[in-house]
């Protein structure tokens, strides 16, 4: 029955280091199968915490990349045209509540405000999902859960969540780690040794000084892995923090000269 | 207080026709970047200088260059160039004068500061007693000059050849006309090196990145009669860098760019800065033993700040170049334990550099570096034992040589030294606060009757006290009309490259009341102009739900598409896949904001009409007004004006919910202008009220007929420079901003603060009604 759902599952299990007690909240949160929303800077680990409470629970995660295009019909599902006839294909939203997954919509607000009701019904104590198109009302799978996630730094105005929508979920913030645990990540995931780990993740927190003077967003923990990931390959340290954290992030010659700057102060 | 020229009738009495014509026609333009007082100045220097007798064309070139003058370096030194031209008198001929006043634009834009070109005024006063062939082919050639050359360096430049060729007139002249092969080496051995104001937007960033908080920096001239310059300093909690630094590269070093210098030293300052924490006390010390102590309090703040940084030490090293063989005077000795203190893998085995690198490691040993104190307690001890070798010491000479250390004045200046203060430098406001109090404090204070508007401190009762008089309320009678709470605003300052928070005050006030009947008579007026543009204004309706088909996969089956899909099923032929369709609803969602300057000069009359701007304004107001209510789009119209950063005055006409009816209509009617432009805070609080509309697209046209400017500001590039921030800011919230510039000479600025394709300078103020609608429609069709 539930084999659709079976490619979802995450068999291996993903590193995660946890900052403070959020595995016990998100666990506790799943017990009563309260909707979760998590906001954090990009790159600070919200995916990478969905997969290892995903892992540790044992049940699917779907995951839908959210744009501004994508319609209801892009969650809850469609009928398509077959030899047959037409056919009703379920949307990911619709896999998750029938076959009891966890439904994680990445950057939730970069949809259409009108897109993100339909998930209304299933945030309350209702827990059902009318496909209004095809004349069925899905009973959600005792183990389905939604969580969302999203940034709150750098939207506009014009994005953001309703009060309707926000107030059916409990939030959890993430933020950039301790110098200390950053470190470990950054070490752990790259391969790099802790005193090179460490100068990247000082290098991350000069950048985040310059966050809102020049810069729309600091380093963000997922870049200090890739520049460690190409030290571990032999690269100078200076070229690999011009390639994977200095040059992508910015494009004004100043702001890049001013980095540069203090990523020469460490190497 | 405003000055009229009919005022000065005995000045033009006394002037030729000639010039005053002339006068009168640079006066419009004087008013703009003069204030009363400036104007005042200006035409005493029109007299002083008829008063020299040298002919109407000298006259007439200080009419015309003054005020250009004022508009690159503000108005204060239109006096001094005024005292410069008299003195000059003397000295030379009228010609020559002429040809100054009429470069003095020029070395004004380069020069870029007031300060800067009072000195050029010197630099130029001096030369005329040495070279006076010279001076005017070096006039000729002042762009060139300027080009390449700070004023140190031409000032330089200029003497050299004028004592090579003292005597020798012809050569004077080849020389300064940049035309003898000396004169060209002298100039590229003058050229300047890197200038502060080209990477200070770096260096900012730099040592905001480092220490997370922000460090004013400002350019002094320091490079005058040696290529040294002075040395960076610390004064008033501002680290004062040298304007420009050339290329350190001595000999048997690897070379260090002007860049890395300017680093090098503005780390080393922000590093006091941050690490000096008290002051060190001078009491009872000889100018000998503070050398010494500044020279371990500068390897004191540098090895904590190496402990946070390390590649700052590198950085550092390389601008060390003392070795062991020095040892002439007592500077040398204190180059080399500067260097021994930063650099570890210097060798030096003199006894008194070994006691200092001791003592210091066992200062950080002791873990005591946190604490100047230490810095004392080694200085004094070290000074000491210096006195075993016999070499006197010079206050003068005897400093370090490193180029980015600064002169310490900082941590020995110790009075009134504020530490707090050092970290809010450059932020300083004056805030006036609204007080709240209930009716009896307000009863029972006195009423201080000389108290003026700019008092710390207002009283307001929470609830409205109506007196006996009928609909008078105290709150409004103590002021002259109830205003809102204030809105602060930063504003962008480009000289240090940072916004200074909460710099401006906005204050909401609501406008009087006019007579309708004024806006009937335009609507009447241009009836046949409305009726022109009902045509356009129909086809700009909404369209209302849109059906796309022909999708492969749209949101619902289109039914058409499929029987004809499954026709060709059932027919055995190859079906069409694309059988859904979705709708798009398609809607007007713009928001529309209209931006009127209301500053005193759109009380200016038309050329050769009766009415005046602010008449033209309003008619293309109630114009736009009809056109945008038929359309349906929600809008708004608002006016400011200022006068000084602390009341940035902002009237709201029309609101976005507000209906086109009498209320609006009569505020637009009583609308008055008054004081000055101070257009980036009135920006910044527009796209507040735009912010709060849902509509997906906002625009904000602002109408104006002249540039930014204020009371308070001298700088005219200021105010320019925080528009087009402001104009960046609102972008950021989705506002499209669009000038609308009845100053005719407006492209160049106007361009640049809102972009290359958001401006339309109107040539034809007279038909501004028309344009604004039709503008209106362009943007948002």
């Amino acid at each position: 029955m539930s084999h659709i759902v079976d490619q979802y599952r995450i068999t291996k299990e993903p590193y995660y280091r946890a900052v403070a007690d959020e595995v016990q909240l998100f666990e506790a949160a799943y017990s009563v199968r309260m909707p979760m929303m998590l906001k954090g800077p990009t790159g600070c680990g919200k995916t990478r915490f969905v997969e290892y409470m995903a892992h540790k629970l044992g049940k699917p995660l779907i995951t839908v990349a959210c744009n501004e295009d994508m319609t209801a019909s892009d969650l809850v599902g469609r009928f398509l045209l077959s030899a047959s006839g037409t056919e009703w294909q379920d949307g990911p939203l619709a896999i998750a509540a029938r076959h009891g997954a966890i439904c994680y919509l990445d950057e939730v607000v970069e949809a259409r405000q009108d897109t993100t009701v339909v998930i209304h019904p299933l945030t309350d104590n209702r827990r059902v999902l009318p496909l209004e198109k095809k004349g069925e009302l899905v009973n959600a799978h005792p183990d389905f859960q939604i969580v969302i996630s999203y940034n709150p730094g750098y939207q506009s105005l014009m994005k953001d969540l309703k009060q309707s929508t926000k107030q059916r979920f409990g939030g959890l913030d993430f933020t950039y780690p301790d110098h200390a645990i950053e470190t470990e990540i950054v070490a752990h995931e790259s391969g790099v040794d802790t005193g090179i780990a460490g100068k990247l993740v000082s290098i991350a927190e000069r950048s985040r000084n310059l966050k809102g003077h020049g810069l729309d967003e600091g380093l963000s923990t997922r870049m200090l892995i890739y520049a460690g990931s190409l030290i571990a390959k032999g690269v100078a340290p200076m070229a690999a923090c011009r390639v994977a954290l200095v040059r992508p992030i910015t494009d004004d010659p100043d702001m890049r000269d001013a980095l540069d700057a203090a990523v020469s102060t460490f190497f | 207080m405003s000055i009229q020229l009919e005022d000065y009738a005995e000045l033009l009495e006394s002037l030729s026709e000639h010039s005053r014509t002339a006068l009168n026609a640079n006066w419009h333009e004087a008013t703009k970047v003069l204030s009363p007082r400036g104007l005042d100045n200006y035409l005493k220097g029109v007299s002083a200088i008829r008063g020299l007798g040298r002919g109407d064309s000298l006259v007439e070139t200080w009419i015309e260059q003054a005020p250009q003058v004022a508009k690159e370096v503000g108005e204060d030194v239109v006096s001094d160039l005024a005292t410069a031209s008299l003195m000059l008198a003397s000295k030379t001929s009228g010609s020559v004068i002429e040809l100054l006043l009429a470069t003095a634009p020029t070395a004004a834009n380069r020069l870029g500061d007031a300060e800067l070109f009072r000195k050029y005024l010197q630099f130029l006063n001096t030369l005329i007693a040495q070279a006076p062939r010279g001076v005017r082919p070096m006039l000729d050639k002042l762009e060139v000059l300027f080009q390449n050359l700070t004023l140190g360096g031409l000032r330089r430049w200029a003497l050299w050849g004028a004592h090579a060729h003292r005597t020798n007139y012809e050569e004077q002249i080849k020389y300064f006309a940049l035309e003898s092969k000396e004169s060209l080496a002298m100039l590229q051995k003058e050229r300047k090196g890197t200038l502060l104001v080209d990477v200070q937007r770096r260096i900012n960033m730099y040592l905001r990145a480092l220490w997370a908080r922000d460090f004013f920096m400002r350019p002094t001239a320091g490079d005058y009669e040696t290529r040294e310059g002075l040395k960076p300093y610390i004064e008033d909690y501002l680290l004062h860098l040298p304007d420009a630094f050339d290329d350190f590269a001595p000999e048997g070093h690897e070379p260090v760019t002007g860049l890395e210098l300017y680093r090098a030293a503005a780390a080393h300052c922000a590093a006091h800065v941050v690490e000096t924490r008290q002051p060190i006390s001078a009491e009872a010390l000889n100018p000998m033993q503070m050398a010494v102590i500044s020279v371990i309090e500068d390897a004191r703040v540098e090895t904590l700040s190496i402990r946070r940084f390390p590649g700052l030490k590198a950085m550092w090293a390389k601008l060390h170049t003392a070795t062991p063989g020095q040892g002439a005077s007592m500077g040398d000795y204190l180059d080399r334990l500067a260097r021994a203190l930063l650099d570890e893998t210097y060798r030096d085995d003199d006894a008194w550099i070994v006691q200092g690198r001791a003592l210091f490691a066992q200062a950080v040993a002791d873990n005591r570096l946190a604490d100047n104190a230490v810095s004392w307690d080694i200085g004094v001890t070290l000074a000491h034992s210096f006195k075993d070798k016999n070499i006197p010491f010079n206050p003068r000479k005897d400093v370090l040589t490193a180029p980015y250390r600064d002169d310490n004045r900082y941590f020995w200046e110790f009075e009134e030294f504020d530490f707090d203060k050092a970290a809010a430098a450059g932020y300083e406001s004056v805030k006036q606060v609204r007080k709240y109090v209930s009716l009896m404090e307000m009863v029972n204070e006195v009423d201080n009757e000389l108290a003026t508007d700019d008092a710390q401190e207002i009283w307001v009762l929470p609830t409205e006290f109506y007196l006996d008089q009928e609909g008078v309320s105290i709150n409004s009678l103590e002021g002259k009309e109830p205003v809102s709470d204030p809105f602060h605003y930063s504003e962008w300052d480009y000289q240090i490259q940072l916004e200074r928070p909460a710099w401006t005050t906005v204050l909401e006030k609501r406008g009087k009341l006019g007579d309708i009947q004024l806006i009937n008579d335009i609507t009447s007026q241009y009836k046949r102009e409305i009726h022109r543009m009902k045509f356009l204004l129909d086809a700009m309706q909404p369209q209302g739900v849109q059906r796309i088909r022909k999708l492969e996969d749209g949101d619902e089956i289109d039914i058409n598409a499929a029987i004809a899909s499954f026709t060709d099923i059932r027919l055995g032929n190859q079906p069409d896949p694309r059988i859904m369709m979705r709708s798009v609803r398609k809607t007007r969602d713009f928001s529309i904001l209209v931006l009127l300057d209301l500053s005193e000069s759109t009380n200016d009359i038309v050329h050769g009409q009766e009415y005046s701007v602010l008449d033209l304004t309003r008619r293309a107001c109630v114009l736009l007004s009809d056109a945008i209510s038929k359309v349906g789009d929600p809008f708004a119209i608002h006016g400011f004006c200022s006068d000084g950063r602390h009341d940035v005055e902002y009237y709201r006409f029309k609101d976005f919910d507000q209906a086109w009816d009498e209320a609006p209509k009569a505020r637009l009617a009583g609308m008055t202008g008054q004081l000055s432009t101070r257009m980036g805070s009135a920006i910044r609080h527009a796209g507040h009220h735009l912010k709060l509309q849902r509509s997906a697209k906002k625009l904000l046209i602002v109408i104006t007929d002249g540039e930014p400017a204020d009371i308070d500001v001298r700088d005219p590039q200021y105010l320019r420079y925080d528009t087009k921030k402001a104009v960046e800011e609102v972008a950021k919230f989705g506002v499209t901003t669009y000038c609308m510039s009845l100053d005719p000479r407006a492209d160049n600025y106007v361009s640049r603060i809102f972009g290359q394709k958001n401006y339309m300078v109107v040539d034809h103020v007279q038909r501004l009604p028309e344009k604004l609608p039709l503008l209106y429609a362009g943007l948002t069709r």
